[in-house]
């Protein structure tokens, strides 16, 4: 149920190539470039690690 | 002094606390994101959903209910810290001042409204974390009393209703929320309130929570032992939901993705364990999103009619494609009265054959590609094939079932001017005419002013022929038609007080990403269709006209009986979407015009870039038409193969004549080849 960005992104581009209009369901490549650099933000800096070190490191 | 606890699931929990059980007398448990989780990422948008509903009752700007809400609450807080309690405020205190601030504190039944769908709203976006009830019937089964702790807004029997319609509130014999005491557990202040009102030590109780500071640290420091349950994967998925809903903000597909999002972990947290067989996940996953996204947007249509003082006063679903949209229209709780009515092609078109049959009328049975050239006609129109073989022939037609391709004919012509062969058509129109205009006066068709038919589209012939029959009648009602999808290739002109929109697609609108419901139109109409026979005529019985419906012993409806369980399936799937969809879209308030692009990005996947899976099964459904033939139609022809590449002229007529074209490329690996096809098609046809 849940496409991902970067397929819709390939799908519109069919539309693009064919009649010039692709932007019906494209997420559009500068909000994409956001999602995906954000998902890599996300894993990298994992924040959910960096709570439980937190936790860890705590006295009491 | 406590220990330092910090345990990743539930199942760790219970290996820690197992063997000190003898010391441990009370079990107390954080509520929200502990044992009940969220299907949205921000629990504020409960609060925005309140609010809309709140302006739908009053008429008074979302925004401006938001602000009035958020200052009820900051000044009850700030009177709670001066009073000398925690930062708290409770729910039934903030409503009072909350409607006052709206000005409406004449209005009685405004706050049990809000209180009313604020519960609701709440339970719609709750569920038991699986793990959570495990570990619950654990402790209850070793005899240890089990007590809820949470820092919340609303009140302990708000809380309390919320955990009775989630089923778990007999396992607390007491809740505790911040609300009702002002006091807080990040203070450690709810903790010793705790304790001091059950009378306990702090060593005999055990906490256990997600947050590492109210719910552990704060518990340790007043000598409960705090448990702080860190669920990795939980963090994660409320990580990426909140970047969705984020994403949301900026519209186009996005705010579609989220929602979609949203129904998909509802509708996993409640469906997971079970195990679907792949027609009831195509229906839940593919055909049930369009389908929900079409009611929403109809539902949203009739409100709009309704505003503007014309409103619809009767909803006719139309045999067969209208039973499943009939079926999920029950469910909305929506007033305006709704039938199941028996229509179909065949009979329509039979009716309108009364006033003789015109070339424009015969040339519509030639639209199939199968047809049988004046047999077809018959079929069509209800004709007597035995009474117009003998006239044909005077005009040439030496094999009645030959096809007719060219439709500038002269035989045609001069059979159809031949006023013998118009004497025997009218005669039978009229008699269809006459039995169809009955069983109309039965449903209550021409009793009201403003009717809608509801079905799945496509050219609107039976709108269009409705009209056309009984169009003189001065009681004939104004229609508005709603299709899931409407191409009207064949007809133009539907008359005045005639509508018809498509809501997923209408080819009107000019949109090519919009046209992909038209690229496979037999999958959705087996998705929506009805278990029944097409009717191919109505006859009277008991002084009422009922419908005849096709003999089960026709080649073509065996093969249907054969498919309905698969249909089933799929019908079931979609009932469970649909479910989750409406509970979402109450909480998101998202428009159908909202969530529409991307519900075409979903089908462009699932029609263009079928997976091998999709391919296999869905081919076995067999399709048929109420368009009076007898045929079946096969949803996917031979796959093409790399040999077939080298012919390409040849493999473009296959392509052009097959229903479901982009399945045939499932032999030619990473969906390049479909890509390709795609961009070569969308050139090819009209835009």
């Amino acid at each position: 149920m849940v496409v991902s960005p970067l397929k819709l992104f390939a799908y519109a581009l069919a539309f693009r190539f064919s009649s010039g209009r692709g932007r019906c369901f494209s997420p559009g490549i500068k909000a994409m470039l956001i999602w995906y650099g954000t998902r890599l933000r996300l894993a990298v800096l994992d924040r959910a690690a960096a709570k439980w070190w937190r936790g860890w490191f705590e006295s009491v | 002094m406590p220990e330092k606890l910090i345990l990743r699931d539930w199942l760790q929990v219970r290996t820690w606390l197992a063997p000190r059980l003898g010391t441990v007398r009370m079990i107390s448990l954080d509520i929200f994101d502990t044992v009940l989780g969220r299907y949205v990422g921000d629990p504020a948008e409960v609060q925005h959903a309140v609010c809309r509903a709140v302006s739908v009752r009053t008429g008074i700007a979302a925004e401006t209910v938001w602000r009035a809400r958020q200052q009820a609450e900051q000044v009850l807080r700030a009177e709670a810290v001066q009073a000398g309690f925690d930062h708290e405020c409770c729910y039934s205190d903030m409503l009072s001042r909350w409607v006052e601030r709206l000005g409406l504190e004449t209005d009685a039944t405004l706050a049990p409204f809000i209180r009313q769908t604020e519960l609701d709203l709440e339970a719609a976006t709750l569920h038991v974390k699986r793990d959570a009830q495990v570990f619950l019937d654990w402790v209850r089964e070793q005899g240890i009393e089990i007590i809820a702790m949470s820092d919340m807004y609303l009140d302990g029997d708000m809380l309390c209703e919320l955990l009775r319609r989630r089923g778990i509130v007999d396992y607390f014999t007491f809740v505790y929320v911040s609300a009702d005491f002002k006091l807080g557990k990040y203070s450690g202040r709810l903790f010793e309130k705790m304790l001091q009102v059950k009378g306990l030590g702090a060593q005999q109780v055990v906490h256990i929570g997600d947050n590492p500071i109210a719910d552990r640290r704060m518990a340790c420091r007043t000598g409960i032992q705090g448990i702080w349950l860190y669920e990795k994967a939980e963090l994660r998925r409320r990580e990426r939901q909140t970047l969705s809903a984020q994403m949301a903000q900026r519209g186009g597909i996005w705010q579609g993705r989220h929602f979609f999002e949203c129904v998909e972990t509802r509708s996993h947290q409640q469906d997971s364990l079970k195990p679907r067989d792949f027609f009831f996940r195509y229906g839940r996953d593919v055909l049930g999103p369009a389908f929900s996204v079409f009611m929403h947007g109809l539902q949203e249509r009739l409100q709009r009619q309704m505003a503007a003082g014309k409103p619809v006063e009767k909803l006719l679903f139309v045999a067969r494609d209208g039973f499943l949209f009939e079926r999920l229209y029950r469910t909305t709780g929506m007033t305006i009265p709704a039938e199941y009515v028996y229509l179909s092609r065949r009979v329509i078109t039979a009716a309108a054959t009364a006033e003789g049959l015109s070339r424009e009328q015969a040339l519509v049975a030639f639209y199939n590609p199968k047809q049988q050239g004046l047999a077809s006609v018959c079929k069509v129109y209800g004709l007597p094939e035995a009474a117009l073989q003998p006239l044909a022939t005077r005009h040439g037609f030496v094999d009645f079932s030959a096809p007719i391709h060219d439709w500038e004919d002269v035989r045609l012509h001069n059979f159809l001017q031949d006023q013998d062969v118009q004497a025997i058509i009218r005669a039978t129109g009229q008699q269809h005419r006459a039995l169809l205009q009955r069983y109309l006066e039965q449903v209550g068709f021409f009793d009201h002013q403003h009717i809608a038919l509801v079905d799945i589209g496509w050219n609107g012939t039976v709108q269009k022929f409705l009209k056309q029959a009984f169009g003189m009648r001065p009681d004939f009602p104004q229609l508005h038609g709603y299709y899931f999808a409407f191409v009207p290739k064949l007809y133009a002109d539907f008359g005045a007080d005639n509508t018809c929109e498509g809501i997923v697609h209408d080819s009107r609108r000019g949109n090519a990403c919009e046209r992909i419901p038209a690229e496979f139109e037999e999958i959705f109409e087996q998705g929506a269709r009805s278990h029944e026979a097409t009717t191919i005529a109505y006859c009277e019985q008991a002084g009422r006209v009922v419908p005849v419906l096709k003999a089960d012993t026709a080649a073509d409806r065996q093969a249907e009986i054969l498919c309905n369980p698969l249909v089933a399936q799929m019908q079931q799937g979609i009932l469970h979407h649909w479910e989750h969809f409406r509970a979402v879209q109450r909480l998101t308030g998202y428009s159908s015009q909202q969530l529409l692009p991307y519900v075409h990005g979903l089908l462009e996947r699932a029609v263009v870039y079928p997976t091998t899976e999709e391919i296999h099964e869905l081919t076995q459904l067999v399709h048929t038409e109420d368009f009076g033939h007898d045929h079946v139609l096969a949803l996917a022809n031979q796959a093409v193969g790399w040999g077939d590449l080298l012919r390409p002229r040849r493999l473009w007529r296959r392509l052009e004549v097959s229903a479901w074209r982009y399945a045939l490329f499932e032999k030619i690996p990473t969906g390049m080849a479909n890509f390709a096809f795609r961009v070569a098609y969308l050139h090819a046809v009209k835009k």
